[in-house]
């Protein structure tokens, strides 16, 4: 009964995050609805990435500028001028209409669309290797044909380079784990751990860093993929603390998480301040609710979710946009938000009841 | 029932429900090295070889890329669709010219951790001289195409023949495997001829600093740099054979992953004698069970059972 209520609960958030804003919603378009002629951009054109980003240092990213003609009667020979930012390289593509660039300038003959019809023209755009802050910069789309004449303007925002991001992240992560080694040290907490604390959290570790891992390359469940691997990994973290029960614990078995992936599938120690991140809250939690390590169902909850979301923002807002250069769309942040709190309630719930039947499995 | 043996016995199916898995899910997790780019087509023909492709890896769904084909009837064409985040389940479907060409589930090389190269004869489609429009529309959660390339061999009475190789593969040069390089034959080259040399590649990245060999000679650095678009690679350089068998050398230099997949050589040719010869295909071997986690799960059932033994 317990179980077909985490199932429910579980299927209620699916379906909200599956209706959140924008899962469904059409790009926008630019123009005037009066005008003949319809023109808009598209850039990037994955729909899980925010739309008008494009993020300094990036590679190539396809844009696409269409024209649709919604009105009753055909439009003929329509010529469109694109004038590209001065920041962005451009490169065209064979495509069926004659196309020509000069400098930022780009002229496509459409030629004629009937009632309803439209056309589409491929551009791809390259960022510049670096912009000091967030700019905007303009495309200017000019569609011309006898009769009438449409200009519209579409904004895309640049997004600083991540080089300097990255030098900073990895700075502040080595700084981060110099810091907390002389605090431990310091502490002289390490000596709370003993053997078997230490073997229990590196075979916990190895679990979620070796096995999950693997497992998480089996499964083939689209979105869904995040959920189910956020599951077992939040009950064996919970495991950890219960059985464990010392400050640190779980920042020791994220970072035994980091350390095990580097040698065995050769994870970057970049990725350091992700997995500390999501120990340090969980860390942090115990220690406001009074060194609570998930002894009651709800601290259990909120750890798993407080991990959960920790680790989501920390990979879509930072780890993204600098390992990959990639900006996600707003929605689909939210959307794996959901996931990783609905898979650190579940994770939870579940952990809880284990390591209550598990207490006292020290090795 | 008491509860621990309960917990034992769900222990131990779960530590045997995981050593299944990977026979029911197919090309599940570490999909192996996979295979260097070997010739899967080779001939002489009076004509030209037409090696083109883009635009790398843009999560557009369909893809979308075009080929203007050089005048003559097309005697021999392969599209190539190497893919990002394949996972068993997941296809694709090629249309050429608004004509569905193919449906494929299956990719013909898989590597690494799903980075998949779909291979499609494409002789009876209709490709024509001049533009064609090839659209894949691909079912894969959080991946899809780097891109889409073209070899397609035209004839034209009016051009002097040219030898060709057509080489395909899959190979995954990659930090995690510890592969560093990988090479591609060329068999029955001569010496001294003019060639040219293009060679598709995937999964590099601008800055990490890999290198390429023909016959020994430095002929590029930092090959696959993205330059087409995002971890899609088109290179092209002359070359000249030095033997009667050339080879071609991919150094993975600072590339994390590099996945060498097709490299098409096309040389002035000795004799007139038109052919097309074409070999068998290889399959690549399936992905196994990591050591590592064998070992791991191995350790965590033996610590289950050494929890209720004490018990």
């Amino acid at each position: 009964m317990k179980y077909g209520r985490i199932l429910a609960l579980m299927l209620a958030l699916i379906l909200a995050a599956s209706w959140a804003p924008g899962v469904s919603a059409s790009e926008p378009v630019s123009g005037s609805a009066a005008t003949p002629l319809e023109v808009s951009l598209e850039i990037p054109l994955d729909k899980d990435l925010a739309p008008d980003v494009l993020v300094a240092g990036h590679s190539w990213e396809r844009a696409r500028v269409n024209l649709e003609n919604p009105g009753t009667e055909p439009l003929y020979n329509i010529t469109v001028l694109i004038e590209v930012p001065e920041s962005l390289e451009t490169s065209i593509s064979p495509q069926p209409y004659l196309i020509i660039k000069e400098g930022q300038k780009i002229t496509a003959e459409i030629g004629k669309l009937a009632p309803g019809q439209s056309a589409s023209l491929l551009l791809d755009v390259k960022p510049p290797a670096s912009v000091e802050f967030k700019k905007q910069v303009t495309f200017t789309i000019h569609a011309v044909y006898p009769g009438g004449e449409q200009k519209s303007e579409h904004k895309v925002s640049l997004i600083p380079p991540p080089s300097w991001l990255t030098y900073f992240t990895i700075l502040a992560s080595l700084l981060l784990f110099v810091g907390i080694l002389a605090a431990i040290k310091h502490s002289g907490v390490l000596d709370l751990f003993s053997t078997v604390d230490l073997i229990t959290i590196a075979l916990l570790a190895a679990v979620i860093a070796v096995v999950f891992r693997y497992l998480s390359k089996l499964i083939n469940l689209g979105w869904f993929d995040g959920l189910v691997i956020a599951i077992p990994t939040v009950v064996l973290m919970v495991v950890a603390l219960q059985l464990v029960r010392k400050p640190g614990t779980a920042t020791l078995l994220f970072t035994c998480v980091l350390l095990i992936s580097m040698v065995v599938w050769g994870s970057h120690i970049m990725w350091l301040g992700f997995y500390l991140a999501e120990g340090v809250v969980v860390d942090l939690l115990v220690i406001l609710f009074g060194m609570d390590y998930a002894d009651r169902r709800l601290t259990a909850v909120i750890y798993g979710i407080s991990r959960g979301m920790v680790s989501t923002l920390v990979f879509y807002l930072l780890y993204a946009p600098v390992e990959w250069k990639i900006s996600y769309a707003p929605w689909y942040i939210g959307l794996q938000l959901a996931f990783a709190c609905a898979g650190g309630l579940i994770g939870g719930l579940l952990g809880y009841d284990t390591a209550v039947k598990m207490s006292g499995a020290r090795l | 029932m008491h509860i621990g043996n309960k917990i034992l016995i769900a222990g131990l199916l779960g530590v045997g429900l995981l050593f299944l898995l990977p026979f029911f899910s197919g090309n599940g997790g570490w999909q192996g090295d996979g295979i260097p780019p070997y010739t899967i087509a080779e001939g002489v023909v009076r004509g030209e070889v037409y090696v083109n492709g883009g635009h790398g890896y843009t999560g557009e769904n369909p893809y979308l890329q075009y080929f203007e084909l050089p005048p003559g009837e097309v005697r021999y064409a392969r599209l190539y669709v190497p893919v990002w985040n394949y996972d068993s389940g997941d296809g694709i479907q090629v249309t050429v010219n608004g004509k569905k060409l193919a449906i494929k589930q299956e990719p013909d090389y898989v590597s690494a951790w799903g980075t998949a190269l779909y291979c499609l004869d494409a002789n009876n489609t209709s490709l024509r001289a001049g533009l064609n429009e090839v659209s894949v529309l691909s079912e894969n959660p959080g991946g899809g195409p780097y891109g889409i390339t073209l070899a397609a061999v035209s004839e034209n009475s009016s051009l002097p023949p040219v030898r060709f190789w057509i080489n395909e593969g899959n190979y995954a040069l990659t930090y995690t495997n510890k592969k560093d390089s990988v090479t591609s034959t060329f068999k029955g080259t001569s010496p001294g001829k003019n060639a040219s040399l293009h060679t598709l590649l995937v999964a590099g990245t601008e800055g990490e600093r890999d290198e390429l060999y023909f016959d020994s000679v430095n002929i590029g650095n930092d090959v696959g740099n993205s330059s087409q678009g995002k971890y899609f690679d088109l290179y092209s350089v002359s070359v000249s054979p030095k033997g009667t068998e050339s080879i071609l050398c991919f150094e993975r230099g600072d590339e994390g992953y590099l996945h060498p997949c097709v490299a098409v050589l096309v040389s002035e040719s000795e004799s007139d004698s038109e052919y097309l010869k074409l070999h068998e295909q290889k399959t690549a071997k399936g992905g196994q069970v990591p050591f590592s986690v064998i070992v791991v799960s191995l350790l965590a059932c033996l610590a289950v059972i050494l929890r209720f033994r004490k018990r």
